[in-house]
């Protein structure tokens, strides 16, 4: 399974890969973009199975992002990994096509709560 | 919900549990983040229904440790430490403004470093500054409020 990893800060990928592998999901592939346009260029050339996005991002937005790739039909599995978890962020997130909100920081059993679901 | 400086405090360490093994000790309030060779600031700002700022002030030793502990490297740039600290005050911001009521939204942190400098936010009264020390370490969280003025 490939994993795209979409944050602006290169702590926080390396945090999200880190946290991955500890969770147990460090045999699958793992790629980064630095935010919402570069993620759109990475899918447009290997087409990740899912996308673990920041909301707030420089360039484009992580909600901006989602809201692109289901605009055009795109329904790669995607989820938030976000510092605001409020209510109304994960109502708009779901009803954009979000399958999931997790807020920081998180931890690796979080991840393996949320994220068990959607890996093999 | 109205920020207190408990709920400060739990975000804070919170956020810190989360990306360092070293714990985080509540510091007199001499304690300053400035070494004297200068330091590293984070800010996030809140704009919405509840206006303000959340600063993360960071002695440099502690800054360069804390990213050579994400980056699980032995050197950090400054760029990296920058990234680091900027994603430590959007956490603590997140999370603060998560539990505001209202509509309210985040922006991408800054951060500032260098000696002989302080950050100012015009129109805001200070809410909460929180010290911490961290194996001798500074790190400081202050919270700010935009004043509301009543126009005659």
């Amino acid at each position: 399974m490939k994993v795209l990893i979409v944050d602006d800060s290169k702590a926080m990928r390396l945090i999200v890969r880190r946290t991955l592998r500890q969770a147990g999901f460090g045999d699958h592939e793992v790629a980064e973009a630095e935010n919402g346009k570069q993620a759109l260029d990475a899918i447009g050339s290997g087409a990740p199975d899912l996308i673990l996005c920041d909301w707030n991002m420089p360039e484009m937005s992580g909600i901006d992002l989602l809201t692109t790739l289901r605009s055009h039909g795109d329904r790669t599995k995607f989820g938030f990994v976000t510092s605001e978890g409020t209510t109304e962020m994960r109502e708009r997130a779901a009803a954009e096509g979000a399958l999931f909100l997790i807020a920081k920081p998180f931890t690796a059993d979080t991840f393996k709560e949320v994220l068990g679901a959607h890996f093999p | 919900m109205r920020i207190s400086r408990t709920i400060v405090e739990q975000v804070t360490q919170s956020v810190w549990q989360a990306i360092s093994s070293e714990p985080l000790l509540t510091a007199h309030e001499r304690v300053t983040a400035d070494t004297g060779e200068g330091y590293f600031a984070g800010v996030v700002t809140i704009t919405g229904d509840w206006e303000g700022a959340v600063t993360v002030e960071c002695s440099p030793p502690l800054a360069v440790r804390t990213a050579t502990k994400i980056l699980q490297s032995d050197v950090a740039t400054r760029e990296d430490v920058c990234d680091a600290l900027g994603e430590i005050a959007n956490m603590i911001g997140g999370n603060i403004k998560a539990m505001l009521s209202g509509t309210c939204h985040l922006s991408l942190p800054s951060v500032v470093s260098g000696d002989d400098f302080r950050t100012r936010f015009p129109g805001t009264e200070k809410l909460y500054t929180l010290r911490f020390q961290c194996a001798g370490d500074a790190i400081i969280v202050s919270v700010l409020k935009r004043m509301t003025h009543m126009v005659s």
